[in-house]
């Protein structure tokens, strides 16, 4: 953590240097969003995780940072494109065959290739803004300023290694619960009275293996390293710090709402 | 005979383009236990989804005291089948025992004093009291499980649904569930477990359905199952070490040691009998 204030540079990392608003947050707000971005992108049908990256990707541009955009988008979406066009368009026997310029081509295939490369192109731009607003300095300065230990990047990534068992879980969940005699397709009204008796138990489980983690963590002396005092820690306000807050509680929502209604 | 709990007749069903079951025709009538035998990934869990109404069959029709389940929502079912789902100790969600047993019967309802006393009796079968306001994450693994199936127990459900409940149970516990299938059986209600453990199946059920290769290879009672040496093997699972014992002894099947011990000791009578002359 030597670097007292990034400025220069660093080509082995995306970060682009920059005084725009987006380099200017607080990046625990900014972690925050991309999280919010990345939950987004699993749950949202695809024209949403398409317009979550175009909305990404302006952004980043308005930040400076467009030159990065387009060749990192371009670099990881191009291949993909056509990989998924082969395989899923032309090859895999999905449904619904159509003529197009002299090929026979599957619209299923072609929707399934866009709900991927709308997913992928959300998680891409979302994680792209986060990198390249923020050095790595600044962000492991933030953390250490909040008084998170060291073994909070652990913790940090957790959600994200969570969303796979979430769905396994998401659909155990629903299906004990309705065998129990909840009712999952009645009214609208019955859906959100059921919602609590679905959300309870994915928080609730995904807790206790957050808390099983932070014991593995104490268990391999994570906690061990003592606290540091922060010197320049980045600056912050009241308006991010609720801003952090909302976006933090819609997240449980959106993987609620997006896994269990699917 | 009095009419079927459960009738499945020619039910097929695939996931995708994947078939698992085909052309599935049984009945299980009240106070019947079923095992359903057959190796990994033969779609057990897969059958016990058909019969709760989770998944719909794509051929064919499930039956549930009369009524397809192509026409029922799973809640509807819920008041006639309660199941046990495969680790069950993983699938448990409310912050104590007690709202976690209650959850179900919650649904049914019921008056206060009723649903108390549902509490109160699958509490008791399964051995939880003083349990009550503990968090079922607090409990140990095998506890867990006797607090699904108490959550289910407390539903009444007179079809029960068992997925491996008996798998990693100590001894005490072991026999505790089989108690509880004994008792669900002497009061008319119909039990299909699925069970890898033949020791289990010989002690609790009366009759074995065998899935292999997609299809019902074996519908037997237990007896005559385990008297078979090709019908076990047909469908993946050891013969009881009791059974094989008393086939190697040249003695008809027996299932427990007391049935082993009385086929035996004729033969030896009649060995001494023999000997005197
Ligand atoms: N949700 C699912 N989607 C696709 N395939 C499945 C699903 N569940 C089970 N299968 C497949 O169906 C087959 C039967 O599975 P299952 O009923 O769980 O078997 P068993 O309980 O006998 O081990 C397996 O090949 C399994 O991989
Ligand atoms: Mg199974």
């Amino acid at each position: 953590m030597a670097v007292a204030r990034p400025s220069g540079s660093d080509h082995a990392l995306l970060y682009v240097p920059g005084t725009s608003w987006l380099h200017r947050l607080n990046p625990m707000t900014k972690l925050v969003a991309v999280l919010w971005i990345a939950v987004a992108a699993f749950v949202l049908p695809t024209a949403g995780t398409i317009a979550l990256a175009g909305l990404a990707a302006a952004t980043g541009i308005l930040a400076g940072a467009g030159k990065v955009f387009a060749r990192r988008l371009a670099f990881t979406l191009t291949p993909l494109t056509v990989a998924l066009f082969v395989v899923h368009g032309l090859l895999v026997g999905h449904g619904n065959q159509t003529d197009w310029f002299g090929l026979t081509v599957s619209r299923d295939g072609i929707a399934f290739m866009f709900h991927i490369l709308g997913r992928i192109a959300a998680l891409l731009a979302g994680s792209l803004l986060f990198v390249t607003t923020t050095h790595p300095a600044r962000l492991l300065k933030a953390l250490d300023s909040k008084g998170f230990p060291p073994g909070m990047a652990y913790l940090i990534a957790s959600p994200l290694l969570l969303l796979d068992p979430f769905t396994t879980r998401a659909r155990a969940i629903r299906e004990a619960q309705s065998a129990r005699g909840l009712d999952l397709n009645g009214s609208l009204m019955t859906r959100i009275r059921a919602f609590p008796a679905l959300l309870m138990p994915l928080i609730t489980l995904a807790l206790a293996d957050i808390d099983h983690r932070a014991q593995v963590l104490d268990g391999r002396g994570f906690r061990a390293v003592p606290r540091r005092t922060v010197l320049d820690p980045p600056p912050d306000s009241p308006a991010q710090l609720w801003a952090r807050r909302l976006i933090l509680i819609s997240i449980p929502f959106q993987i609620a709402g997006g896994l269990l209604w699917r | 005979m009095n009419a079927p709990l459960l009738d499945l007749r020619a039910v097929g069903f695939a996931y995708g383009e994947t078939p698992v079951l085909r052309d599935i025709s049984f009945a299980v009538h009240p106070g019947e236990v079923v095992a359903l035998v057959g190796r990994n990934g033969a779609g057990k869990s897969t059958m016990l989804r058909l019969l709760n109404g989770l998944l719909r069959p794509d051929a064919g029709t499930v039956l549930i005291d009369g009524a397809d389940t192509a026409d029922r929502k799973v809640s509807e079912l819920a008041r006639t089948v309660g199941t046990v789902f495969q680790a069950p100790e993983q699938q448990i969600f409310n912050a104590t025992v007690r709202s976690e047993i209650a959850f179900g019967p919650a649904q049914l309802n019921l008056g206060e004093d009723a649903l108390q006393a549902r509490i109160a009796e699958a509490v008791a079968r399964t051995g939880l009291e003083g349990l009550l306001d503990t968090h079922p994450l607090d409990l140990d693994a095998a506890t867990r499980r006797f607090v699904a199936i108490a959550s289910v127990l407390a539903c009444a459900p007179r079809l029960l649904l068992l997925d491996e409940a008996q798998r990693g149970l100590d001894r005490q516990r072991r026999a505790r569930l089989a108690d509880i299938i004994a008792e669900e059986r002497a009061a008319g209600r119909a039990i299909v477990l699925v069970c890898h453990d033949m020791d289990f199946v010989a002690d609790t059920a009366d009759r074995v359905l065998g899935l292999a290769g997609g299809l019902l290879a074996v519908d037997a009672t237990v007896r005559r199952f385990f008297a078979d040496e090709q019908a076990p093997h047909s469908v993946s699972v050891e013969r009881p070490q009791i059974a094989v014992l008393a086939a190697a002894l040249g003695l008809p099947v027996a299932l427990t040691p007391a049935e082993l011990v009385a086929r035996l000791v004729p033969t030896m009578e009649g060995d001494a009998d023999a000997s005197d002359h």
